[in-house]
């Protein structure tokens, strides 16, 4: 049953001087909902941008369904396509409409045709409830429907994972409810997800397992009823403490 | 900030003051308008009407009570001021030019050079096709120039924006830097030498080159390579320069955000480019473009030294033809200014038209 989609080990990464992650191990199981909770500057964001290669390691090993990411000859674009990620700042392609959006990736790189495509993007565009929208620029969407769009454009390539960099974050207050029920949803679909966030909440209702991270280290991981009423490390303690009394 | 209506009218004001102080001053030989045998009554009268305004509005600024009354009347008042100077202008400017234009129907030498309005008017009729000849030519230049160095921009610009990365291989990072600076030469030399200087080296050393190179007899290739063949290719490469920064600048601004998200979805470095980042970025570089272009309508007249029979040269033309030296000249200028404004005004046009269909609906975010 627990089959490892994803493997970590040893990642190092820098910018500049600043170490921002230090010997990172971790393990992502298919169907399992993990969500990296943190302050900022913790480097949840990086090791986040450093499982699809935005980032480049500087040292360790990503293995995705066996294959080695940081492998040279391995080929980047292909697999991306199965690790799919959604954006804090939406990042809709703005010369394009919704629906294109969701499309163009689709024939581009999967080489889909037009239609089938078409079928696929309207598909998923109405599972997250933005099939009514078609044909609108991003620049006139709400918050929350750019997320909502953003998800679907990651659905639509069918990725057996999906990275969440903090994608409430930007969000009006009243617009975070529609994005995490979509996101709620596809994890009882049984998708993959890996979700950096900083609602609580959602880690705790949602996910299999939360990780604490701090200075670029793995402070402590669990499922989210131990690490929110028990946790065993004291910089959990008061990182909770701090952001659950807010 | 407080809006000051009254500065208008004390500009019209001070426009009346101007022209009745001309008319008062002025024997003018004009016998066209009626008004003109009115002459010294019309100017007595926009003097007085002009300083009463004036004076009116001077008391409303100082006063510190708002009389509305008065306001009513200086209503009345920059309505009259408005009709003195709109006879005013026909008195001077549109009736003499009229005129100008009938007189010299039957005329078959220039006139004399204190007939300053009537010599304009010859030169312009009698030399109307050739003028118009070299407003095509302009625009032709520009037009195309433009064009075709947005195409070679965007050429440039790719091998601009090259930048060797930490994961590239030395032969990789080498051809990076190499077509970057490459590139990064061109836009220096174009943009750092007058577009006068590129034009005579470019006519005149381009034919020799070739001819000596692959032993094609000089006057083939001057059949080819003609005065507007070789004005093409200056302009060309000349805007491509400045087209180059303007959409390196354009892509830059672009939010890094956008590829990030098309790399993510498996697009290549490329796809991503051409699919997403350029499309962008010439958006945004539209007014620039266009910029270009007006630039370029005024830039073209400095291609007379390489004999292109663009608007300038037609002017000179003129000069030769009717022994008359700034009269062709302010006649070109006119069309230029006509040119150079009718375009501006249609390309504002044209970016509120494409601004407006992005920003159809505020986004609440």
């Amino acid at each position: 049953m627990k089959h490892p989609i994803l493997t970590v080990e040893h990642l190092s990464k820098s910018f500049g001087n600043e170490q921002v992650l230090k010997d990172i191990n971790l393990t992502v199981n298919e169907g399992e909902v993990l969500c990296i909770i943190g302050s900022s500057g913790s480097g949840k964001s990086t090791l986040l941008r450093c499982l699809n290669l935005l980032e480049i390691p500087d040292g360790g090993n990503i293995t995705f369904n066996g294959v080695s990411l940081t492998n040279h000859k391995v080929k980047l674009n292909e697999l991306r396509t199965k690790i799919g990620m959604v954006f804090q700042s939406f990042n809709l392609f703005n010369n394009l409409n919704v629906l294109d959006n969701v499309i163009l990736a689709q024939t581009t790189v999967l080489k889909r045709t037009k239609e089938e495509a078409k079928q696929i993007a309207i598909a998923n565009l109405k599972k997250v409830g933005m099939d009514e929208f078609l044909q609108r620029s991003p620049q006139t969407l709400s918050g929350g429907q750019k997320q909502r769009v953003a998800i679907a454009r990651a659905l639509a390539m069918n990725p057996q994972i999906i990275l969440f960099d903090e994608p409430t974050s930007a969000l009006d207050p009243e617009m975070v409810g529609e994005v995490l029920q979509v996101m709620q949803d596809l994890a009882k679909e049984g998708m993959t997800m890996m979700v950096v966030t900083h609602e609580m909440a959602f880690a705790k209702d949602v996910a299999i397992r939360v990780i604490f991270m701090d200075e670029g280290r793995i402070v402590e991981e669990g499922r989210p009823e131990v690490i929110f009423s028990s946790p065993k490390e004291a910089r959990t303690k008061e990182f909770l403490k701090r952001i659950l009394s807010v | 900030m407080r809006r000051f209506p009254h500065i208008t009218y004390y500009l019209i004001g001070l426009g009346v003051l101007l022209f009745g102080l001309i008319s008062l001053f002025n024997n003018a030989s004009y016998q066209i308008s009626i008004i003109t045998r009115l002459n010294p009554a019309f100017s007595v009268i926009s003097l007085i009407v002009a300083i009463v305004t004036l004076g009116l509005f001077t008391y409303q600024l100082l006063a510190k009570k708002h009389c509305s009354q008065l306001d009513k009347i200086l209503k009345y008042l920059k309505w009259v001021m408005l009709s003195i100077i709109l006879i005013s202008l026909l008195e001077y400017l549109v009736f003499p030019i009229i005129r100008a234009f009938i007189e010299i129907k039957d005329l078959n030498a220039i006139p004399p050079k204190s007939e300053f309005l009537q010599s304009i008017a010859y030169i312009i009729t009698r030399f109307a096709k050739d003028l118009l000849k070299g407003v095509l030519i302009t625009i032709e230049l520009s037009l195309v120039g433009t064009l075709a160095g947005l195409l070679l921009a965007m050429l440039l610009v790719s091998l601009r924006i090259l930048k060797p990365q930490k994961h590239d291989s030395e032969i990789a990072a080498f051809l990076k830097t190499f077509f970057n600076k490459v590139s990064a030469l061109y836009v220096n030399i174009f943009r750092g030498t007058p577009m006068m200087v590129q034009a005579v080296i470019i006519y005149y050393l381009v034919p020799v080159l070739i001819s000596s190179s692959w032993g094609i007899p000089q006057d083939q290739i001057d059949r080819l390579f003609t005065h507007l063949v070789a004005g093409f290719i200056v302009v060309s490469l000349n805007t491509a320069a400045y087209l180059t920064e303007v959409l390196r600048g354009a892509i830059e601004s672009i939010d890094k955000g956008q590829m990030e998200a098309a790399r993510s979805l498996g697009l290549s470095y490329r796809q991503a480019m051409l699919k997403i980042i350029f499309p962008q970025a010439i958006k945004n570089a539209l007014p620039s473009i266009g910029n270009e272009f007006i630039i370029n309508i005024k830039d073209t007249s400095v291609l007379n030294v390489i004999g292109v029979a663009e608007l300038f040269f037609v002017g000179q033309d003129a000069k030769m033809r009717f022994f008359r030296t700034y009269e062709p000249f302010i006649i070109v200028a006119l069309i230029y200014l006509v040119l150079t404004l009718t375009c501006s005004r249609l390309l504002a046009l044209l970016e509120r038209k494409m601004n407006l269909e992005v920003r159809a609906l505020p986004s609440s975010n």
